[in-house]
């Protein structure tokens, strides 16, 4: 009959052994890093300033702009949105 | 594998190894993170990421070894012997994992193991600063591993095992306490992945939008959790400590009271930045500080240097926290100054009246409140170590400083959304707070005609009237600008909630807030007290109430003698309620525990309290009145509904051309 204590020593050790060769064999392998993406945080930008000019809309139709304020910051935000476009598009376009 | 000691348990050994694996594969699991940033191999980050499943299995084998020996009653755990007995309910004997110093430590890191498998898989689309987030958790991972599997080892055997343990304590022996730690723990270890994402902007120089949009939900997901975490400490506060109150300025308290104040000023400024490219190393700054609070709250509550009813665990690793501590402040506020030049305002604040200066000025105030705070909390310790005699402030002190500080962030949760950005005209200014301002004068003024005088209480209910206007002003144009596009009105409600959940969910979160204050205000300002010894059959009054002394009952629970009184409770000659308030014995503890009754209403609090009673079948009875203290604990409920539907994303349809 097996001792239930030598029993779960066993199982320790080999969950141990497992755990360790999941965790090292990764570095044996070489596999390259891909470089970072740029267009994540313009992604994150635009979406920032997505939300600026939806804010933006709720503002000035609940009155809290005038027209003249609104038409300003709205072209404001516009530019920075075209901006981000611009190089979104040439992080795309590039290999 | 190092044999077990003679006498100990198989689930004893079973959590020894799985804390002692957690160490190892933490520190593992940091150095390949670090050196794979560094020499930007594949390989290592790799294995930096298959380190967070591994230890985050360790640590979920560990806790379920624990709890397993609650379950099965394992005295040869010491930890188990000191925080349960054979005759505690199953529910204590399970909440009892975290009633003590070891298993606390130990639920800790296990939402932080929750925590670090979120954060892998919620920055995978942001390879850079997820690999150095992970290296930075690593770092907190393995230091309270490290601190897991030695000082504060939840497995330490106890040879030869006692045939009973020593039972929670009493005072822990409540729903509201079982639940409130995992919910604190929860909003405190949910700051460590913004902390890990501001530093991780740092090192990698992505200080642009990217991490702020990030950290944004994890801080008020972290931030819900806090909030859970201090009303549930609040609503144990009251039930089961039977003063009458749900805060007392303890320093366990302010410890969470400080990372909350801080991570709400964040949750405001990171709007500024966003909108206006404003406060970018404030930002970091508030993060940093944040997650420092909440190792700084557990060093309080570990080191005991301040004494608190909370302070259950006294052990001197507390000091070591305070090292920790100053190590994650001084790397993250270095790389901050190394940083600087990057995080320069894009923009400028234009005009005074504007809401970037609201939110500003709400800022400062809820950074004042949190230097208050902990002045306040670190004021004995500092009279102790400069004039050698430990001298508390006490309640005085903080409601004075704070009460001002409240009005204050009240006024401006109204000044604030009305705002428009950049500059207000003085005609928006007028259009956007007549109504709200003048509705709130006329009331408060009926209102002190009806005979409320005190100013303070009416400053709190004109600021309070005139959020709640501005907040309605602001939902009825929404509503009505929806409406004039041919929507329904219910239609219209729904999709402008829906479509604007960021902004309305912090409406819905001022409103609990006020809710909050209005229920505080009242119930610390208006209380009425009443103390009576009385026989079977006569009567006391309080307020509108009179008790009614019936009998004494006594019962039996497993563990406790349990004695009541029944009283009941009759407005004029109609019979309201019965209630039983009750005091427990502990048989093991040889510790008595009151068990308030309490009548509540949206009026009032009857709190009724067994002082004590005598053998020829006396009673002493104590009750309280708060009025609207359950306006509290509802504008809590409120607070926590709109952060969550805060925290839920929007969906944007991109604009033509953009």
């Amino acid at each position: 009959m097996i001792d239930g204590a030598r029993l779960v020593e066993s199982a320790l050790f080999v969950v141990a052994a497992l755990a360790a060769a999941y965790l090292v064999r990764p570095v044996m392998t070489p596999r390259p890093v891909p470089p970072a993406d740029p267009r994540v945080g313009l992604e994150a930008s635009r979406a920032a300033v997505m939300r600026a000019l939806h804010d933006l809309e709720l503002d000035w139709a609940t009155g809290k702009l005038s027209d003249l304020e609104y038409e300003a910051q709205r072209a404001t935000l516009e530019g920075e949105a075209a901006a981000i476009g611009r190089r979104l598009s040439g992080a795309e376009a590039e290999p | 594998m190092a044999a077990a000691p003679a006498g100990t348990s198989v689930v004893g050994e079973v959590g020894r190894f799985a804390l002692l694996a957690a160490v190892v594969v933490s520190v593992y699991g940091l150095m390949v993170s670090v050196l794979g940033v560094r020499w930007r191999h594949g390989g290592l980050l790799e294995a930096g990421r298959r380190a967070v499943f591994v230890w985050a299995g360790f640590v979920v084998l560990g806790s379920g070894a624990l709890m397993g020996a609650f379950v099965t009653r394992d005295f040869s755990v010491r930890f188990v012997a000191t925080a349960s007995e054979s005759t505690q309910s199953t529910f204590y004997t399970l909440a009892a994992f975290w009633g003590g110093h070891d298993g606390a430590l130990l639920l800790w890191v296990l939402i932080l193991s929750v925590y670090m498998v979120a954060g892998l898989r919620g920055l995978r689309a942001y390879p850079d600063l997820q690999h150095v987030a992970m290296a930075t958790l690593f770092v907190i991972a393995a230091f309270f591993s490290i601190m897991l599997a030695t000082a504060s080892n939840p497995f330490a055997p106890l040879i030869p095992p006692p045939p009973d343990g020593r039972g929670l304590n009493p005072l822990l022996r409540n729903p509201w306490m079982a639940a409130h730690p995992p919910m604190l723990y929860a909003g405190f270890v949910g700051m460590s992945v913004p902390f890990a994402l501001a530093v991780a902007a740092l090192v990698t120089g992505r200080v642009d939008d990217t991490w702020i949009l990030l950290a944004r939900r994890w801080v008020l997901v972290a931030w819900t959790f806090l909030s859970i975490g201090l009303l549930f400490g609040a609503k144990w506060s009251y039930v089961v400590l039977g003063w009458g109150g749900y805060w007392a300025w303890d320093p366990v308290e302010n410890a969470a009271l400080m990372p909350w104040l801080t991570a709400t000023a964040f949750l405001h400024s990171i709007q500024i930045q966003e909108r206006r490219g404003l406060l970018a190393s404030w930002n970091i700054a508030l993060v940093l500080l944040t997650f420092g609070l909440t190792i700084f709250g557990t060093f309080l509550v570990r080191s005991g240097v301040l004494s608190s009813v909370h302070a259950f665990a006294v052990t001197p690793i507390g000091y070591l926290f305070l090292g920790f501590l100053a190590v994650l402040l001084i790397s993250g506020f270095g790389l901050l100054a190394w940083r600087w030049d990057a995080l320069r305002n894009r923009g400028a604040v234009d005009s005074v009246v504007s809401r970037e200066t609201a939110f500003l000025a709400n800022n400062l105030l809820f950074l004042t409140a949190a230097v208050v705070v902990f002045v306040g909390t670190i004021f004995p310790s500092l009279t102790e170590v400069f004039r050698g005699v430990k001298i508390n402030v006490g309640p005085g002190y903080f409601n004075a400083v704070m009460g001002p500080i409240a009005v204050g962030l009240l006024v401006l949760m109204g000044l604030g959304p009305l705002m428009p950005w950049q500059r207000a005209s003085p005609e928006q200014l007028a259009r956007n707070f007549m109504v709200p301002a003048a509705g709130a004068l006329a009331v408060t003024l009926l209102v002190a005609a009806a005979g409320l005088r005190r100013p303070s209480a009416l400053l709190v209910l004109a600021a309070a009237l005139f959020v709640a206007g501005t907040i309605m002003l602001e939902a009825s144009r929404g509503v009505r600008v929806r409406l004039r596009r041919g929507e329904n009105a219910l239609v219209a409600a729904t999709r402008l909630l829906a479509r604007n959940r960021r902004r309305y969910g912090g409406y819905i979160v001022h409103l609990g807030i006020l809710l909050m204050l209005v229920g505080i205000t009242a119930s610390s300002m208006f209380i009425t007290q009443g103390q009576a010894t009385l026989r079977a059959g006569e009567r006391f009054r309080i307020g509108r109430y009179e008790l009614e002394f019936s009998k004494v009952e006594f019962s039996e629970l497993p563990g406790i003698e349990v004695t009541g009184a029944v009283v009941r409770v009759f407005v004029g000659t109609r019979l309201l309620a019965t209630l039983v308030p009750q005091q427990y014995f502990y048989r093991s503890q040889q510790q008595a525990m009151h068990h308030v009754a309490i009548r509540s209403s949206p009026r009032e609090d009857l709190y009724v309290i067994l002082s004590e009673w005598a053998d020829d079948g006396r009673v002493t009875l104590r009750a309280l009145l708060h009025p609207l203290v359950s306006w509290l604990w509802a504008g809590g409920a409120v607070l926590v509904i709109g952060a969550v539907f805060a925290a839920i994303p929007e969906r944007r349809r991109r604009a033509a051309g953009t």
